[in-house]
């Protein structure tokens, strides 16, 4: 995505993440908001847009954009950025009266201060950013989230605060600090905003599954569709209804639900069904958090093909799992559309694979079915496949740090092996290799997700080192730096603006050049230092060093096998094993 | 210096914190223990509202839930409720001096600052709890004639904000 792409997205966001929106859409002249907007048109910043505002007031939001793409190509170039920053003001200054009048307003008047840009938006001019950063979008954030679009006010506040912020300290620029103000007084304002919204959520919850059983396994899925697995399970099977988690853990589900559902569409439906089910009891006193749900697209292709989606069908039966009203007619139904996921390879995704499979288990379990369907073994063996699947996948979180987090979501398979196989081995003295197995692997999964950290923190060598093998820690050492500088390269684009702008001290513009190729802005004469601005270092550079760094990592320490077997092994295999605790745990009480 | 020095002028930030310290006093009391969760400070503008409704409409009012609700969570009126319960604690020299010695510690802790302010919590205790003591040697305080005044002071918020609850209307 090109970076205006991501300023439109974000200011669609704000201004469609109002549950106002909805209601606003095709109600042009015959609603309150139009009358107002029509009244602004008539107010002196606006009259230049006079004609756009009445259109857009008449036809009712239906075709807001093609009405701006349409006056913006014949009236663009006779409107001032001034007029568009005035314009915000003015939405801003009357949005405590004219609430929806006034986000139409600023969102058009963001749509075309972003047009008028013409491709400038982020471009310093004369050491400044360009002219409106500090009150268009302020102005949109403002009045979207004082029309509940709560999500999408932060989001554009943030991105619009981390802009300014790529020109501080700069004395010369008089407005910046009291534009930094600005931003970081609202977001506190939209901070407090959700937190209240989240608070009144939560409560609506608890109360629901105080008193509705509907209502709790429909928690109790959502629990277990974030991976809060155990969790889900003693929710689920709780007899005393008034005995229900702390609010604490509520809002702990409530975040981290919301923010899977956006990219994770088994959370979103549950989620979804929840809301069907009718188990919150006012669902609109809490559309500021919950409309994003019905917002977004649809983003796993079988939820768009097949006649019930898939993630419907996955939320309805895990609902009904909880409520222990699995009927053999559903399983049949879900089997069927797992079996056509697996032939048309669409449970590729291991975080989604790892739930839909595990539900069809838990099913079939209830029913009875489970010894039937799968020998003992089969089903170990399972599990372990689909363990292993899901450590690779986290390991490979290290370079795409751009990926959602995970949370607790791939923790499913990891649950099955304490639950079914762990306790079982640990019961038996006769088992302990089985407990050793299942232990050491269970360490897999925690080294997995910290894979780069123990990979640059390598073990200490020994005192007296033979001078091959200083020569390979040495060789090592170097490598690493690399693979800090690559790790950076990576996390680039994800950090703060600011580090967007530096000065490279250069010898060589050649190989300024060739670093960076098309991203070298100004590579200058010899022995210069070069101001970088607003530079991106290239993603995929950083990904394919960083793999390459891996792989020469591994073959030193292949051949550092040959003068030191453990130093090598250390950092080959960082896990700690069941037997490296025992040793350790052996030395410590010999020593003591 | 105590807090209580800058009453009735507190900052955002200065405000959110002495009502959550607040908060806390109320909920330390034994009185508090007999009847509210150990999770009250969380509770919610919405929950607050319709545990509110019933004492409030004890004068024969008929009172809507969400305007209760909307008063907790606006941050105008909420401010101006929250300083006329600090109002009336402060009037409390035994209740004062726990809450200013509390948040003085709690600033030595540096535990970093209240987010929210907690408007519903402090509402619902400064208005049920109408004594407060702390264990056999603790002292024992009596919050009635404050606790009405503070009742008196959000039935006169609801009765300003005239607009009952409305679904959007696209104004």
């Amino acid at each position: 995505m090109t970076e205006l792409s991501d300023i439109m997205a974000l200011v669609v966001n704000a201004f469609n993440g109002a549950p106002a929106i909805d209601e606003m859409t095709r109600h042009g002249n015959y609603n309150a908001w139009a009358q107002k907007l029509v009244g602004l048109a008539h107010s002196q910043p606006s009259a230049e847009l006079r004609t756009l505002l009445s259109a857009v007031a008449s036809d009712g939001l239906e075709h807001v954009h093609e009405l701006l793409l349409e006056f913006g190509r014949s009236k663009i170039d006779s409107l001032e950025v001034e007029t568009l920053i005035e314009v915000s003001k003015l939405a801003e200054d009357n949005s405590e009266n004219a609430n929806c009048a006034c986000l139409v307003l600023s969102y058009i008047a963001t749509q075309l201060w972003i047009l008028k840009s013409a491709g400038r938006l982020y471009d310093e001019v004369d050491k400044a950013p360009f002219p409106g950063w500090g009150i268009v979008p302020h102005a949109l954030a403002l009045i979207a989230l004082r029309n509940g679009s709560v999500d999408g006010a932060s989001e554009l506040v943030a991105h619009s605060y981390d802009v300014l912020m790529m020109y501080y300290p700069n004395p010369q620029l008089v407005g910046l600090v009291y534009a930094l103000k600005r931003y970081h007084a609202l977001s506190n304002l939209i901070h407090e905003s959700r937190e209240i919204a989240i608070s009144n959520l939560v409560d609506d919850l608890r109360t629901g599954c105080q008193s509705s059983t509907s209502t709790r396994s429909a928690v109790a899925a959502l629990c277990w569709s974030v991976g809060l697995v155990a969790e889900s399970y003693a929710l689920g099977s709780l007899s005393d209804h008034a005995r229900i988690p702390g609010r604490r853990f509520f809002r702990n589900l409530v975040r981290r639900s919301l923010y899977c559902s956006r990219h994770d569409t088994l959370v979103r439906y549950v989620w979804l069904e929840l809301i069907d089910q009718n188990c919150l009891s006012d669902f609109n006193s809490h559309r500021k958090l919950l409309n994003i749900l019905f917002k977004m697209g649809v983003s796993w292709v079988p939820d768009r093909t097949f006649a019930v989606p898939p993630s419907r069908l996955y939320a309805r039966c895990l609902i009904s799992w909880f409520r222990r009203e699995t009927t053999r007619y559903s399983l049949r139904q879900y089997q069927e559309v797992v079996q056509e996921l697996l032939r048309i390879r669409q449970l590729e995704n291991q975080v989604i694979r790892v739930r839909v499979l595990g539900l069809n288990g838990l099913m079939t379990a209830q029913l009875g079915h489970a010894v039937a369907l799968t020998s003992k073994k089969e089903y170990v063996d399972a599990i372990l496949a689909a363990s292993e699947s899901i450590i690779r996948v986290v390991e490979q979180k290290t370079i795409y740090p751009e990926w959602p987090e995970y949370f607790d979501r791939p923790n499913l398979p990891v649950i099955e092996l304490i639950e079914s196989k762990l306790a079982a081995a640990t019961a038996s003295s006769s088992r302990i290799d089985e407990a050793n197995f299942i232990i050491d692997f269970i360490e897999q999964f925690r080294c997995a997700a910290l894979e780069y950290w123990l990979r640059i923190v390598p073990t200490y060598p020994p005192s007296n080192l033979d001078p091959q093998l200083k020569a390979l820690l040495e060789r090592e050492e170097q490598l690493l730096r690399e693979m800090r500088s690559a790790y950076f390269v990576l996390l680039h684009n994800l950090l703060p603006r600011h580090y967007r702008r530096f000065n490279l001290f250069t010898t060589s513009a050649e190989a300024i050049e060739e670093a960076f190729g098309e991203f070298a802005n100004n590579p200058g004469s010899l022995g210069v230092e070069i101001p970088m601005h607003n530079v991106v270092l290239p993603q995929e550079l950083g990904r394919a060093t960083y793999k390459r760094i891996t792989e020469e990592l591994e073959a030193l320490y292949a051949k550092m096998e040959q003068w030191d077997l453990r130093l090598a092994s250390r950092r080959r295999f960082p896990a700690a094993t069941n037997q490296d605790l025992v040793n350790l745990l052996r030395s410590h009480n010999a020593t003591a | 210096m105590s807090i209580w020095n800058q009453h009735p002028n507190y900052s955002d930030d200065q405000l959110r914190q002495l009502v959550a310290v607040c908060s806390e006093v109320f909920l330390d009391s034994d009185t508090a223990a007999e009847q509210f969760p150990p999770d009250f400070l969380e509770i919610s503008p919405a929950m607050a509202a319709r545990q509110l409704g019933p004492v409030l409409e004890e004068n024969g009012q008929t009172l809507h839930a969400e305007s209760v609700q909307e008063v907790l969570q606006d941050p105008i009126p909420s401010r101006d409720l929250c300083i006329a319960i600090l109002t009336e604690i402060k009037r409390s020299p035994e209740l004062a001096t726990r809450v200013s010695e509390t948040y003085a510690r709690r600033e030595r802790k540096m535990g970093g600052p209240e987010t929210v302010l907690l408007a519903g919590a402090l509402v619902v205790l400064a208005i049920k709890l109408k004594e407060l003591r702390w264990g056999p040697e603790g002292g024992r305080i009596s919050f009635y004639e404050s606790a009405e005044t503070v009742k008196a002071f959000l039935l006169n918020l609801l009765n300003l904000s005239e607009h009952p609850p409305s679904p959007g209307n696209g104004k």
